[in-house]
């Protein structure tokens, strides 16, 4: 859907909700009005029927006293204390006209009256003193004249229509103008009676039934009820009607109410509550909208945070890909170094010279990745802090020698001072505590022309709960930072004063890396620097301290490990030493053997984890290497059965893993699985006697007495120079390198190299004919390093893509492994036929006879 | 074309909601409109109360009927309680329970309760009580109806007078009381005003209900000449012996027409319109206690049967006539058994006392004693 579109049917869809919920809202309000009128009205008539009740009530009292006066002179009449005459005389005046009748209703004194009267004098007679009411004559009352059982007259008296009309009559009750209009209806004659003034020109004469108006409905509501009053806006907008019969006649008083006096304050409440709803829909309006308004931004808000995530998913697939990426440029550049390194061997001049640049370059392009590979690793959330108990001296120790090299080779001065009080014995992340203290330094050296680096480790922070504080302290006379960038400095992929530092290499992540790690370890950094005159970067890093022993004087120590280091070429024999290794590749097997040979250690050999468990079971050993790569049981997991091996003579015996796998981390990986230590493949002498001297238990190692033939100087000898040109596939110097510069033990490898030659062959066709090509990785792998240790670096190279696409078929994806396959099938006729190369060339060059 | 699942499920939403917004809408339309809508439409109750069940044949079937029609024009509610025995003090339960369902006026149907009613009738003072006798207790706490029967009675005198062969006329009566007398006396002033030389055999049975004695009562009559007669008496029995004795009668019951060819009129009440009047009274406001209702009023009147004579009808007509222009029954000479002159020319006796102490019969009224 487009969005336009979409906002559009949003909004209409927004306005449809609110005009319902507006419509509801105004029915009710409707409903409300129309209900609280009629409430009103019926309440105003109610009041009304009140006004009724107590007009009629006067009425009728008026009309009793009538009849109580008359009743009077009846009674007088009936005594025979006064005459007929006086007694008809008594009760005329004005208007008002006495008379007596007899029993038929026949006039014998005073006024004359028509025949109709006769009806009402039989009613007196029948007990009943009433009222009638005339047309044209008026208002008749009658009452009996009783004597003693009998009555022979009835006194009667008239108010003339003329003296009713009259305001002086007593039926009219004076009254202001703007008060209520009041009239007396009689309904057997359906006349009014007495009228209010001006009633014929008022509004409330209807001329056409010649009535008061509203009559009809007055009547019939009088029917079912004592009283009756009408509020109808079809009669009168402005006024109530009210009626209520008098008591013992046939007459209705009939009034006329302004409505607006009969509400008065109601109206007011009536406003009130309208204002208050009408306040109240605005407040819903308001509500509503706000609902919906919330409603919109709870789903931008949901659009923002899957965006987010997007976001964040994408950050980590960049993170992903960097690692991956850095992973598999680390391949080929170890081929690109490792070749460079024999071009380096090989040339001269100018062309070493453009080796060394290489070496240069790809070392820091090394490091680079490393830096890339760490950080995505910590972005990603994979870093982990892995505490282990470390001896600091150690560490300082090789930041003293990396450090020390770099700012050598820059003519920098690099002093070291460690307080003497710090405990040796730590517990924490040695390996992340190294790398963020090297770079540091590293730093400080890029950083700085000329001038000193001076290093201070202090503790800090007493001893409490077994803790301190390390601070670590890096002083240098560099280029220094400039104060608005110092917010800057701690960014990832920052570098500064790019102008002036464009011929530094860097990602700009070491820092960014240093910090990331000294946080996660609980740290803190800071800087404080001054531009042109350099910079102070001090790092305090809490740590558990495992024994309270001094480090001691750290340089004195420095002095006496240079010393030892120059003594090292002394080697030493441990001849009650017995080791074990493992390895599915029996040369490898072979070069430990050739290796050790000189420390006299008892070596046994097993070529499978299998083997290794029941050597392991029946013998004790010192040390145990056991290869990583191995068919059907691998390194790792023979490990693990050893340590479960409840037979085993070797429960305290370190495991060092022996492992082609030499990238980044790999360490760690290893000791994480219980390994004591590891050596990457292929091992060289010095490496392997230093790891073997630092396992043994030292009662066992010996001087090396008088072994005085060993070479000397530092350098391999130097190789000699070739003579055959290009087609040499046998390197000697990277053989001489890992045979520990023995020739007669490089000798005795290339022969047993050759000599399997056959045997490789045939196993490494068989799996592939066999499509097994887990195994043939397997195998080619040992064929790597065979080759490797022999100087077959061609071949080293050719096994490991081999490897490499062996790998990539068995855990790639399914869609890829026919490109993978295709690639073994190319290049295994290659490798074999550098194998058969390499063969001749040995019985050539060093007169191997297999 | 056919909808996806998808609008259909939309329509139905829709649909649903448009329902419940309709739903809303009348709920609270509704709610709104009839929010206190029952205290205007209380509708006013009465109660009538009866000694006989309410269905039995008679003046009670009539009375409630009448009753229930007028409350219908009005829109009253009508509570009855019949079966009421008058001498325990079960009128002060059902009164009780009427007050109880909210009646305003409480109708009694039968004389006879009066003694018991004023207490209770003092206990509620807001209900308006109507006792059926206009004779004996009156009091300010309630009020007092009945119908003046006498007129009714004297057209009936003037039309057995006219009937009669053998100018004997024959009246049963249960016991010699106000309103018997006044009845008697009508019946009596009827009779000789068209035959000044008949006799009117009056006969006390002694009871409102004895077919036994009104039996017997009957035979005497007939023995005694008597061709014509009329009674006073609660049930119908008398009529129907008096068909079978082969006497023509006038009937105290409004049905009596249908019942035999002897019946030669029939006393008729209009009892809608005498509750009509009294449903209309404002018992609060009215002076007026009494309410005697009679010819003037519309409510009872004598029903002829068709097989009359021209005369007889001719001269009750006129008579009646005369009674509802004005002419008093109890007016001009008058004079009792005793020889006494209770009235004279161009006199009536006076309401209260026809009401209240008519002790006397006319003369020409004989009483046959029966042992």
């Amino acid at each position: 859907m487009k969005p336009n579109k979409r906002i559009l049917n949003f909004s209409l869809q927004l306005l449809g909700r609110f005009m319902l919920f507006f419509a509801i809202l105004l029915l009710i309000g409707f409903a409300l009005q129309s209900k609280m009128n009629d409430s009103l009205n019926r309440e105003v008539e109610k009041f009304s029927t009140h006004q009724g009740e107590s007009l009629a009530f006067l009425y009728q009292n008026l009309l009793q006293t009538e009849i109580a006066d008359l009743s009077q002179t009846a009674t007088l009449i009936a005594a025979e204390k006064i005459s007929l005459a006086n007694g008809v005389q008594a009760i005329s005046s004005q208007g008002q006209l006495g008379g007596l009748l007899d029993i038929n209703g026949n006039s014998i004194w005073g006024v004359a009256l028509p025949a109709e009267v006769k009806l009402q004098c039989a009613r007196t007679l029948q007990g009943e003193p009433s009222w009638r009411y005339y047309k044209d004559v008026g208002l008749l009352v009658m009452v009996p004249v009783y004597q003693g059982t009998t009555a022979r007259y009835v006194l009667c008296k008239l108010h003339t229509d003329t003296s009713l009309k009259d305001k002086s009559s007593p039926f009219h009750f004076a009254g202001k103008p703007d008060e209520d209009k009041i009239l007396l209806y009689d309904t057997n004659t359906q006349r009014v009676v007495v009228p209010f003034e001006n009633y014929k020109d008022s509004p409330f004469y209807d001329a056409a039934t010649d009535s008061p108006l509203g009559l009809d409905k007055l009547l019939a509501k009088l029917a079912s009820a004592h009283e009756a009053a009408i509020f109808d806006s079809e009669l009168s907008a402005d006024y109530v009607l009210y009626a209520a019969p008098i008591p013992d006649t046939s007459f209705i008083a009939i009034g006329y109410r302004e409505w607006r006096s009969v509400v008065t304050g109601i109206t007011n409440i009536h406003l009130i509550v309208l204002w208050v709803f009408g306040l109240l829909v605005v407040l819903f309006c308001v509500f509503i909208l706000y609902a919906f308004t919330n409603q919109v931004a709870a789903e931008e808000s949901t659009a923002l945070r899957e965006a987010r995530d997007e976001a964040l998913r994408a950050n980590r697939a960049k993170s992903e890909f960097l690692a991956n990426m850095s992973h598999e440029i680390r391949t080929p550049l170890n081929a690109i170094l490792g070749m460079n390194e024999m071009i380096m061997r090989e040339a001269s001049g100018s062309l070493k010279k453009y080796a060394f640049n290489i070496k240069s370059a790809g070392e820091t392009l090394l490091s680079i990745i490393n830096d890339i590979l760490d950080f995505s690793k910590i972005e990603s959330g994979k870093m982990e802090i892995v505490p282990v108990s470390y001896s600091l001296s150690s560490v300082l120790n090789d930041v003293y020698n990396m450090v020390s090299y770099k700012a050598g080779q820059k003519g920098l001065e690099f002093t070291m001072h460690v307080d003497q009080d710090i405990p040796d014995a730590l517990i924490g992340d040695e390996v992340r505590l190294r790398q963020v203290v090297v770079n540091i330094l590293n730093n400080a050296v890029k950083y700085t022309p000329k001038g000193s680096v001076t290093f201070t480790v202090k503790a800090s922070g007493e001893a409490e709960n077994d803790k301190l504080e390390l601070q670590f302290i890096t002083q240098d006379t560099g280029i220094g930072i400039r104060e608005e960038d110092k917010e800057k400095l701690f960014s990832k992929f920052q570098r500064l004063d790019l102008q002036k530092n464009r011929n530094i290499e860097g990602t700009g992540l070491g820092l960014a890396i240093t910090v990331r790690l000294t946080e996660m370890m609980q740290g803190t950094i800071s800087v404080d620097s001054v531009y042109g005159e350099g910079s102070t970067f001090t790092i305090n890093l809490p740590q558990q301290v495992e024994k309270y022993e001094p480090i001691g004087d750290f340089n004195a120590r420095i002095e006496a490990a240079l010393q030892e280091e120059e003594n090292y070429r002394e080697s030493f024999t441990a001849p009650q030493a017995h080791i074990l290794v493992v390895d599915d590749n029996d040369m490898n097997l072979t070069v430990v053997e050739s290796l050790l040979e000189k420390t006299r250690i008892h070596i046994h050999t097993a070529s499978s984890g299998k083997d290794c468990l029941q050597l392991i079971a029946d013998n004790h050993y010192d040390i145990v290497f056991l290869d990583h790569m191995m068919p059907e049981m691998d390194g790792i997991e023979t490990l693990q059965r050893a340590k479960n091996l409840i037979t085993s003579k070797c429960k305290d015996t370190p495991f060092i893993a022996l492992t082609a796998n030499a990238v980044a981390g790999v360490r760690e990986m290893f000791l994480g699985k219980g390994f004591t230590d590891y050596l990457s493949k292929p091992v060289d002498g010095k490496t392997l006697e230093r790891v073997v001297q630092k396992y043994l238990p030292p009662e066992k190692i010996m001087a090396a007495g008088e072994k005085t033939d060993a070479p000397a100087g530092t350098a391999p000898p130097a190789a000699p120079e070739s003579t055959a040109g290009t087609e040499e596939h046998i390197d000697l110097a990277t053989a001489l390198k890992y045979c520990g510069g023995n020739e007669e033990m490089q000798k005795k490898f290339l022969n047993i190299f050759v000599t399997r030659q056959e045997a490789v062959s045939q196993q490494l066709n068989e799996d592939l004919t066999a499509n097994n090509i887990a195994d043939y990785t397997t195998h080619v792998h040992a064929l790597k390093s065979t080759a490797l240790a022999i100087g077959g670096v061609k071949l080293s190279e050719c096994a490991k893509a081999l490897e490499m696409a062996g790998q990539a078929y068995t855990e790639g994806p399914e869609e890829e492994k026919a490109v993978h396959l295709q690639f073994i099938k190319d290049h295994h006729d290659e490798a074999l036929a550098l194998y058969t190369k390499l063969a001749a060339e040995a019985k050539e060059r060093f007169g191997i006879q297999p | 074309m056919k909808l996806s699942s998808h609008d259909m499920l939309k329509r139905r939403f829709i649909a649903f909601a448009l329902l419940q917004a309709f739903l809303l809408c009348l709920a609270i339309f509704l709610s709104i409109n009839y929010f206190g809508s029952a205290i205007w439409e209380k509708r006013d109750a009465v109660g009538l109360i009866l000694a006989s069940p309410k269905d039995a044949p008679g003046w009670p079937r009539e009375m409630a009927q009448g009753l229930q029609k007028a409350c219908n024009e009005r829109s009253f509610n009508l509570y009855i309680e019949d079966n009421v025995n008058s001498d325990d003090n079960s009128l002060a339960r059902v009164t009780d329970n009427l007050v109880n369902k909210g009646v305003k006026k409480i109708f009694l149907a039968n004389p006879g309760y009066q003694h018991n009613l004023e207490d209770i009738a003092r206990r509620y003072p807001q209900v308006e009580f109507y006792a059926n006798s206009v004779g004996e207790t009156i009091s300010d706490r309630m009020f007092n109806y009945s119908m003046r029967y006498y007129e009714v009675r004297y057209l009936a005198g003037i039309l057995a007078g006219l009937h009669s062969q053998t100018g004997v006329v024959g009246y049963l009566a249960p016991f010699p009381a106000l309103e018997t007398r006044q009845d008697v006396n009508a019946f009596a002033l009827g009779v000789l005003k068209v035959r000044p030389e008949a006799r009117i055999l009056v006969e006390w049975t002694g009871q409102w209900i004895s077919p036994e004695k009104e039996n017997k009562a009957l035979y005497i009559l007939k023995h005694s000449g008597a061709d014509v007669i009329t009674y006073f008496a609660a049930s119908q029995h008398a009529a129907q012996e008096a068909a079978s004795l082969g006497l023509d009668y006038i009937d105290f019951h409004t049905a009596g027409l249908n019942t035999s060819p002897h019946c030669i009129a029939s006393i008729e009440t209009d009892w809608q319109k005498v509750y009509g009047k009294l449903l209309h009274i404002n018992g609060h406001k009215t002076a007026n206690k009494v309410y005697w209702q009679g010819m003037l009023d519309d409510v009872i009147s004598l029903r002829l049967s068709p097989g009359l004579t021209p005369r007889e009808e001719a001269l009750v007509l006129r008579a009646r006539q005369e009674l509802l222009q004005g002419y008093p029954v109890f007016s001009g000479n008058i004079v009792d058994r005793e020889g006494r002159v209770r009235c004279q020319e161009g006199e009536v006796i006076a309401n209260n006392s026809l009401r209240e102490k008519m002790d006397w019969l006319v003369k020409g009224v004989e009483i046959i004693e029966t042992k």
